[in-house]
């Protein structure tokens, strides 16, 4: 009796030191099998070669997709997929001429919401993809939602790449003043004059007012929002030169006006700021997680080690939305190997495909905490292995929105953007008169585009 | 001997199929599209249809509509006065440091054939990273040339003001703001100007130095004889002798400054606000980032083809009279 008792123990501690094994062995297992993602086990698209246009793709948000799990989809289906590189500034441009090319050789494209309205045309629709692929629609926050189907039902584009906005402070400085991290745009005045009232030497904050790829739009969008306005009404006229967006252009000029951001700040973009925060020039910075490593990972040693991360500010007294970006990834309605891209697509928007990517953390180059599903936001290992960054952004996603989905707000961009740029390049700016000058620019587009009729 | 008339026609028919393609083709496809209206968010219509009956030409498509709409859209005139200002300065400045480094470097010696080699290389620098590596040498953070104009002149100056002001006379203010160079509308586009310059102002040395080569030591030589100084000499020998180069360099830089674009996406973004917004800059926004206004865009394409062909027409004028 006693000897069957000692088996049993041996056994369940075996079991106990096995299973984890058996479990790794299993995944290793599962993600070589069709099945696992899906994907059809005869291979009829076996020899087929997919073209994606995508940009950036050394950036290992998108490289790591590129790179990991790309050999093992091959052998699942004989599908090879080519990713093409282009630089973020010239990626637009190509991507609407690929998409509205008839016989472009791109097979898969990936865009961003605001570029997406104007490809809707020639993007195949997705809608019975996800339902036969047996995704969860809902595992992906509203602003991703809204961002791959514009102001339709349609599915245009699967959440590939999201990205909500962070701060990203300097808990060292925040401490040496005595403030919590800022929870509304109003405490980041107030911690930074605390700092400047410290006389500590670091700029408080880093903002990003240059005209480049209309990056200075993206915190404005968060004054707007939390503030309680918007940039259209329900009848598509302009609103945001209301009182309350004056108020909200006003906050975000005086970061700059106050001297809480560097005069430069004025011509900066996101990427120039962001060097600031990771060179110890600047306490604070409100931009895109995926930059989260790079304090994480500065040279800086008081940077690196003091690097902490927050919900963007909402509005005091008012709603925390920020703007929720996305790259989302379509299939061109005129391409030759359609379905192979389906096929292709499955695996890459598949949510064991977006876990492993985010848990693998082995090549600091192809290393990322970019995330879509909420499900995979919401993974403990994978916030174990990201120190919980991913719950931070499932935060900020819960409220974020995105921008309006209309075919006219490329045109409309560039008038918001230089006005903002405006407001701060001079300092004598009447900001209700820039406002309402650029809200008639925008009028004009819409009328033109026959919303008034 | 019976000559073969069409072996020149095989030698050239390769280049010239080239030409078609590439360049009458574009150039006669923009102009069917500036008359149309012509945006790729929507399927074109286009005035010339050929079916089954043959081709037939639907004569309400075609207007001068985008023509119009050029010269009544603010922002096209603020791009034709960006451009102007753009070429003026960096003509100018091209023209006049590219001439001062020529007279520095005509002489020989070993030195001076090293530096004639080197002046070739910012003309081999590409205009993308021409203007990548200035908005980061423009950095007022780190960037090399704002800390050279702090140390070497905002520096100085304020210690000499700070000297002066020591005496008990007069009270000036010393120079403390830096300047945004990218986020001042003026320094902006000085700075594009001078990005332009940093790659065309030696390649116009080089052509200075020929020519500079290429006037006779006797006349110099006659010039000191009658008791000219350097200053004379260059002012009212060698500026008269050089003026036919002057005003093909002029003519040939106008034409590069006109096309102005790849510094903007760079360097400036357009900015700020719309300071920096070159023709070219704005009619690839329209065409294919902003609008999708292939039409409205071709216009104005044409616009500027028109400006570039009189400068063009100008420029081998000058050069045929000169040969």
């Amino acid at each position: 009796m006693r000897s069957s008792r000692r088996l049993i123990c041996l056994f369940l501690v075996a079991l106990f030191l096995v299973l984890p094994l058996a479990s790794v062995y299993a995944d290793d297992m599962d993600v070589m099998d069709p099945a696992t993602f899906g994907l059809n086990p005869d291979k009829p698209y076996d020899g087929t070669h997919l073209n994606f246009l995508i940009c950036c793709s050394t950036a290992p948000q998108f490289a790591s997709a590129a790179v990991k799990g790309a050999a093992e989809f091959t052998a699942m289906t004989g599908i090879s997929v080519s990713w093409g590189d282009l630089p973020f500034g010239s990626f637009q441009e190509q991507l609407y001429l690929e998409a509205t090319n008839p016989n472009t050789e791109f097979d898969i494209v990936a865009f961003v919401d605001a570029w997406g309205t104007n490809i809707y045309d020639f993007l195949h629709p997705l809608n019975d993809f996800v339902e036969e692929a047996g995704f969860d629609w809902d595992d992906y926050g509203p602003a991703y939602q809204g961002a791959a189907t514009g102001l339709s039902d349609t599915i245009y584009g699967m959440p590939f790449r999201g990205h909500p906005l962070l701060l990203h402070y300097r808990a060292d400085v925040l401490e040496a003043v005595g403030m919590d991290p800022p929870a509304a745009w109003q405490d980041v005045s107030a911690i930074s004059q605390a700092i400047i009232d410290s006389g500590m030497d670091i700029a408080p904050i880093a903002m990003y007012y240059g005209l480049n790829v209309d990056q200075n739009l993206f915190n404005w969008y968060s004054h707007l929002w939390g503030a309680g306005t918007d940039i259209f009404d329900e009848n598509w006229q302009p609103v945001f030169n209301n009182e309350i967006g004056l108020a909200a252009t006003e906050q975000y000029a005086s970061y700059v006006r106050d001297g809480y951001s560097p005069d430069a700040s004025i011509a900066w973009n996101e990427q120039e700021a962001n060097q600031e925060l990771v060179q110890g020039r600047a306490a604070m910075f409100v931009g895109w997680w995926w930059m989260a490593s790079r304090m994480t990972n500065s040279e800086v040693a008081e940077v690196a080690d003091n690097a902490a991360f927050a919900p963007a500010p909402g509005w005091e007294g008012g709603e925390t939305t920020s703007y929720g970006y996305l790259w989302a990834v379509g299939v061109l309605d005129q391409s030759d190997d359609r379905d192979a891209a389906l096929e292709y697509l499955k695996w890459l928007t598949h949510p064991i495909t977006e876990r492993r990517i985010v848990l693998d953390a082995s090549d600091p180059a192809l290393d990322t905490n970019v995330a879509v599903r909420l499900s995979v936001l919401a993974d403990e290992e994978v916030n174990e292995v990201h120190n919980g960054l991913q719950g931070v952004a499932s935060a900020v996603l819960a409220d974020a929105r995105t921008i309006p989905l209309i075919p006219e707000y490329t045109e409309i961009i560039p008038f918001l953007a230089e006005a903002i740029n405006e407001i701060v390049t001079d300092p004598g700016a009447d900001i209700q008169a820039v406002l309402d000058q650029t809200a008639d620019d925008v009028r004009f587009v819409m009328q033109a585009a026959g919303y008034y009729d | 001997m019976r000559k073969k008339r069409w072996v020149p026609w095989v030698l050239v028919g390769p280049a010239l199929l080239i030409i078609v393609l590439t360049t009458i083709y574009p150039l006669l496809a923009a102009l069917y599209f500036s008359f149309h209206k012509y945006n790729l968010r929507r399927p074109p219509q286009f005035a010339i249809q050929i079916g089954e009956n043959g081709i037939q030409i639907d004569w309400s498509l075609l207007s001068l509509d985008n023509y119009t709409l050029a010269f009544s859209d603010s922002r096209f005139i603020n791009s034709l006065q960006v451009t102007f200002w753009f070429t003026v300065i960096s003509v100018a400045l091209s023209v006049i440091i590219g001439l001062f480094i020529a007279v520095i470097v005509q002489k020989g010696g070993r030195l001076h054939t090293l530096t004639k080699v080197l002046l070739i290389f910012p003309f081999a620098v590409s205009p993308a990273l021409k203007g990548y590596s200035w908005r980061f040498m423009l950095n007022e953070e780190y960037g090399v040339y704002d800390l050279i104009i702090d140390q070497f002149i905002v520096g100085p100056i304020n210690a000499l003001l700070s000297l002066i002001n020591a005496l008990p006379i007069v009270e000036i203010p010393l120079i403390s703001e830096s300047i945004v160079w990218l986020g001042d509308k003026f320094w902006a586009l000085f700075m594009l100007a001078m990005s332009e310059t940093w790659g065309w102002a030696p390649l116009i040395a080089l052509m200075f130095v020929g020519a500079l080569g290429s006037i006779d030591e006797q006349i110099f030589e006659a010039a000191r004889i009658d008791g000219a100084n350097r200053l004379q000499i260059f002012f009212r020998v060698t500026l008269p002798l050089l003026r036919p180069v002057i005003l093909i360099v002029t003519m040939l830089k106008t034409i590069f400054s006109l096309k102005m674009f790849d510094q903007v996406v760079t360097m400036t973004g357009g900015g700020p606000v719309r300071a920096t917004q070159t023709i070219n800059y704005y009619i690839h926004q329209i065409g294919f980032v902003r609008s999708l206004d292939i039409g409205y865009a071709s216009a104005m394409s044409y616009i500027l083809v028109v400006v570039l062909t009189i400068f063009a027409a100008l420029y081998v004028s000058l050069v045929l009279n000169r040969d």
